[in-house]
């Protein structure tokens, strides 16, 4: 089977090639290249054609001399790291606990997985209500029973709106990241837990220094997972809050400055792309380097 | 072996680039005219009207209807596509986009002699124009927006059959007066007892007790707080309508024109401050604070409805929400009237020629939502056929009966005689043939003025404060506007 797949690799692997090109890679090169242009959407400002319309680094200047871009971005920083934080632990603590029930595992990781299913714009219209409503009139308002002010218009401030969006972004995604999890702690032998009691280690020193070391792999990919889709969320920003009250994060703010100028200003929506990008694989790449270090072989 | 893989690869290559030239080839049209309408409302009833005229005329119209804010990005491929529209929908300011990237025929290229005089006969305020020029399309319809009422609600409050005069002296009224009518509706509902209030000089008084239909009242306006258009938008052109005459003076003008904005802005802050303290709510009257904003409570649907159940007499809104009140309650739909909005401000404040406050405290704005455009890339051919749709549409007797009974449109060339269901629009048709219009200048505003800055400062600073609002935070409030103003001109 291996001989198969080697001799046959190129060919095998050629509709994917194909697919990557067409769709990705020629897209994104000639995005890389618009956004040096006067693009409008429809047209190239002041030529026919795109080279023509050449405006040199114009586009990205602007991008950085504004205020929305600026705080859309600092914004996006603040949210990842709330979001990154909670969603490892809220997931790790799942994966922990589903491991350790014998009977109705397959239920709890079920429902634990299952808000993963649910599109991210309808289930964000769902939560706005629950925020809106359930949190801010009926739970914590101040006619009610529990008044903690905290919860009451999370979505009308900007620092409530971080946490309000991260947890929603939580209970949809634990369920996925825990998953990852179980798996790296079923990989992880018994025989050095075991090892270890003999030795006579407490329940957090066997954490510390067996199961963290050992999930190491896990938290590569969960830390990757969770790092770049907070950094792209636009679902929830875009259901929740729609950027209002200083919530816009970079992906609803490149959505919008097509949608905020009349003709569309594609070419400095796309620099903003260009910059996003840039900021993801940077941010990305070095997580993976780090994480990757730190990963060992048992 | 290598020989397959190389073979393989030739295969996949040429089926690959087989797809790609038939995806890019000459397309095969099996229509005659290709309308992409950008009204959702619509696209029922343009699907059965292109069924007659295929029936009387024996062409084919493809019609495709995509609405709201994916409108034109949909259009945008559609139009650089094989199988591009041949006539296509616009409003006045994406127009720029369409006309730069050269798809509109204007009206000295329409070969059809007949549209060509159709093309000429549209108003000046209202013809498409590229950047204050030419003649780019036929509008569609008239829409426009003021201080909407229940006719039946009115009387009952008043405690008078005579509505007209009512209806003259309110429209001649200054703000001041329509201050102390506000108040005087405010002891009304919260008393229920007469309170009297002078409109154009004349007394009117509050009825003395309420009725079944009065007493489910529980403030003067509906508000819809959380959704930003309604007062950043339409709000947001009063102030706008004293500097600029319309959508192309936003355009050409010098960005420290919209200097001149700052004392207009301040002062429909002000009014803002008065009026949402009357503000009636699904379950009693709701005042400023995260509630007002909170879209469970004042969104769009939520205001329409409050206002259609009578807990309101006002609500500030557009001849659109006929159909909305009508779901509510259809008796309440027919009996809608349009008051002209009251504004707040000085003959000093306003720079258009031809208009002073006495005008705009009588006049509604109007405008063209979007107009049909020819696309000057289709071929002479295509063009033509496009041409004699449109015609058709606008002069034939089904299409006119189509234009005001099936899509309730309100004629663009609408006379004394037409008549709808709607009695907004029919309120439309009265101020324009009194000439008691406003323009409709929010439309150019940069950057998405109306709902990004204006009403952005007003959802997020001021709906939530109860408290009166400081002249200070104003001043700052119309200052930013103004900065934002400018700086969105240099986008463009």
């Amino acid at each position: 089977m291996e001989k198969y797949y080697k001799k046959w690799f190129k060919v095998l692997s050629l509709p994917a090639v194909i697919l990557f090109v067409v769709v990705i890679l020629v897209p994104f090169v000639m995005g890389v290249a618009y956004s040096f242009t006067a693009w409008r959407g429809s047209y190239f400002k002041g030529s026919e054609h795109w080279y023509g319309a050449l405006i040199g680094l114009k586009n990205y200047i602007k991008v950085f001399n504004s205020q929305k871009f600026i705080s859309a971005f600092l914004y996006t920083i603040k949210f990842t790291v709330v979001a990154v934080i909670v969603k490892n632990i809220v997931s790790l603590a799942l994966a922990l606990m589903v491991r350790r029930i014998g009977k109705g595992k397959g239920i709890f990781r079920t429902i634990y997985f299952f808000p993963n299913l649910l599109g991210g714009l309808a289930m964000g219209f769902v939560w706005s209500f629950i925020f809106q409503n359930v949190f801010s009139m009926m739970l914590f308002g101040e006619d009610s029973p529990i008044h903690i002010p905290f919860l009451t218009n999370m979505l009308q401030d900007p620092n409530k709106a971080v946490f309000a969006m991260a947890l929603m972004a939580t209970w949809q995604t634990a369920g996925y990241l825990m998953l990852i999890y179980l798996n790296g702690l079923n990989n992880i032998p018994e025989d050095l837990y075991e090892a270890a009691s003999i030795d006579g280690a407490t329940a957090i020193q066997k954490f510390r220094h067996i199961t963290v070391p050992m999930l190491m792999p896990a938290f590569t990919i969960v830390f990757f997972l969770t790092l770049s889709s907070s950094f792209k969320m636009l679902d929830e920003n875009l259901a929740l809050t729609n950027g209002d009250f200083g919530t816009r994060m970079l992906s609803l703010q490149i959505l919008l400055t097509t949608r905020e100028n009349t003709p569309p200003n594609y070419g400095m929506a796309q620099a903003q792309a260009v910059i996003f990008f840039i900021l993801i694989a940077v941010v990305s790449i070095a997580q993976v380097i780090i994480t990757k270090r730190k990963e060992i072989e048992a | 072996m290598k020989r397959a893989v190389k073979q393989g690869v030739t295969i996949l290559l040429a089926g690959v680039a087989a797809l790609a030239m038939a995806g890019c080839g000459k397309a095969d049209k099996d229509y005659d005219v290709y309308f992409f309408n950008q009204k959702s409302e619509i696209a029922e009833s343009l699907n059965d009207l292109a069924a007659e005229y295929e029936a009387e005329t024996g062409k084919k119209v493809k019609v495709f209807t995509v609405g709201t804010t994916e409108g034109s990005e949909t259009m945008r491929s559609e139009l650089k596509s094989k199988q591009y529209p041949t006539l296509f929908s616009s409003n006045a300011i994406a127009f720029e986009e369409w006309k730069s990237a050269g798809y509109a025929l204007g009206a000295e290229e329409i070969s059809n002699g007949e549209l060509k005089a159709l093309y000429e006969s549209v108003p000046d305020a209202l013809k498409l124009q590229f950047q204050g020029d030419g003649n780019y399309g036929i509008p569609y319809n008239m829409e426009g927006y003021g201080l909407i009422a229940d006719q039946q609600m009115l009387q009952e409050v008043l405690d008078t059959e005579d509505l007209e005069s009512f209806t003259e002296d309110y429209k001649a009224a200054g703000y001041e007066e329509f201050q102390g009518m506000v108040t005087a509706l405010d002891e009304f509902i919260k008393n229920g007892s007469a309170a009297e209030f002078t409109l154009n000089g004349n007394t009117y008084s509050t009825a003395g007790e309420k009725t079944e239909l009065t007493q489910n009242l529980n403030g003067v306006f509906a508000v819809a707080g959380a959704e930003k258009w309604t007062y950043g938008n339409h709000f947001g052109n009063y102030p706008i309508s004293t500097v600029y005459s319309n959508v192309y003076d936003v355009r050409e003008s010098e960005p420290d024109k919209a200097d001149n904005l700052k004392t207009p802005i301040m002062k429909s802050l002000e009014e803002l401050d008065f009026l949402t303290r009357y503000t009636a709510g699904p379950d009693g009257a709701v005042s400023r604070g995260p509630q007002f904003i909170n879209s469970t409570v004042t969104g769009y649907d939520q205001a329409v409805q409050t206002f259609a159940e009578g807990k309101a007499i006002f609500i500030k809104n557009g001849n659109w929400i006929y159909a909305n009140v009508a779901k509510v309650d259809e008796e309440v739909a027919d009996r809608l009237t349009m008051l002209p909005m009251k504004v707040n401000f000085s003959d000093e404040d306003i720079m258009v020629e031809g208009l002073d406050v006495e005008k705009m405290n009588r006049s509604i704005p109007e405008f063209v939502s979007q107009y049909y455009i020819v696309n000057a890339k289709a071929t002479e051919e295509e063009q033509k056929a496009a041409e004699d749709f449109l015609l058709w549409l606008n002069t034939s007797e089904t299409g006119q009966d189509y234009i005001v009974n099936k899509f309730a449109f309100v004629p663009f060339n609408a006379g004394e005689e037409t008549t709808l269901e709607n009695p907004l629009s029919n309120a439309l048709i009265t101020y324009k043939v009194a000439d008691d219009l406003l323009a409709n200048p929010f439309d150019a505003a940069p950057s998405s003025w109306g709902t990004e800055c204006y009403g952005k400062y007003i959802m997020e600073q001021l709906f939530v404060n109860p408290e009166e609002w400081s002249e200070e935070e104003l001043e700052e409030i119309a200052g930013e506007c103004v900065d934002y103003w400018k700086s969105g001109m240099e986008e463009w």
